[in-house]
């Protein structure tokens, strides 16, 4: 299944200048694996160590937010668009 | 209308109306009560820089006279106190009217697709929340 990564500017340099990547996965975990072998440190700039959010960073899967859903095991299908913003912008 | 008001961080795009003290924060043209506020108020956030988003401003103008938008905002300079090097755009409206303004921002050019509510806004910022640090 093709997902969609989209990122603003100013944090493109974490997919090699590109804003948006395609991945493959049927979570979000393992759309995180596939680019953090891509992009070798993703994975640590998305979540921590428990496998929660990092609190830099808020996470959408079609605009609605990852902390209210189902974390890393949250299912994604083939199509979706998954936006990462910075956690200050939120506000 | 836009409000650029230079002395301001923020420029509004506005209905008139709010000058005859009227809410924005409404649904079907009724306005919400404080409950219905933390229910269902909340914004689109998207990113860009000054002339982008000026640019966006003066486009979805028009969607905010006809009182599809209730009411849009965005920095003047990059919020840098934040930590944010790009300009931030907040288009606010009702959840239950979301996905139709979506349409209209996703045909302008908008990619990033990020829902913040104004209850998530309230928890990011009030003491402890994750925007605001820990209070000991």
């Amino acid at each position: 299944m093709s997902i969609s990564f989209i990122v603003p500017g100013s944090l493109k340099d974490w997919f090699g200048g590109s804003e948006q990547v395609i991945c493959e996965g049927k979570t979000i975990g393992e759309c995180i694996d596939d680019l953090d072998s891509k992009f070798p440190g993703f994975r640590h700039r998305v979540f921590d160590e428990k496998g929660e959010i990092n609190s830099s960073v808020m996470i959408f899967i079609d605009g609605q937010n990852l902390r209210l859903l189902n974390g890393l095991a949250t299912s994604v299908k083939d199509g979706d668009e998954v936006s990462i913003i910075p956690f200050a912008a939120g506000g | 209308m836009i409000l650029d008001e230079p002395d301001s961080h923020f420029i509004f795009v506005f209905h008139p109306k709010i000058f005859e003290g009227k809410k924005y924060t409404v649904y079907e043209g009724r306005e919400l009560t404080n409950g219905e506020v933390l229910k269902y108020w909340g914004k689109w956030i998207f990113f860009g820089d000054k002339s982008q988003l000026d640019e966006w401003a003066r486009k979805l103008d028009r969607y905010v006279e006809d009182e599809t938008i209730p009411c849009i905002k965005y920095d003047r300079i990059p919020p840098a106190n934040l930590g944010l090097t790009e300009l931030v755009m907040m288009v606010y409206c009702d959840k239950r009217k979301s996905e139709e303004i979506w349409q209209i921002l996703q045909q302008h050019g908008v990619k990033i697709k990020a829902w913040v509510s104004e209850w998530e806004t309230m928890e990011m910022w009030k003491p402890g929340g994750g925007a605001f640090g820990t209070v000991d």
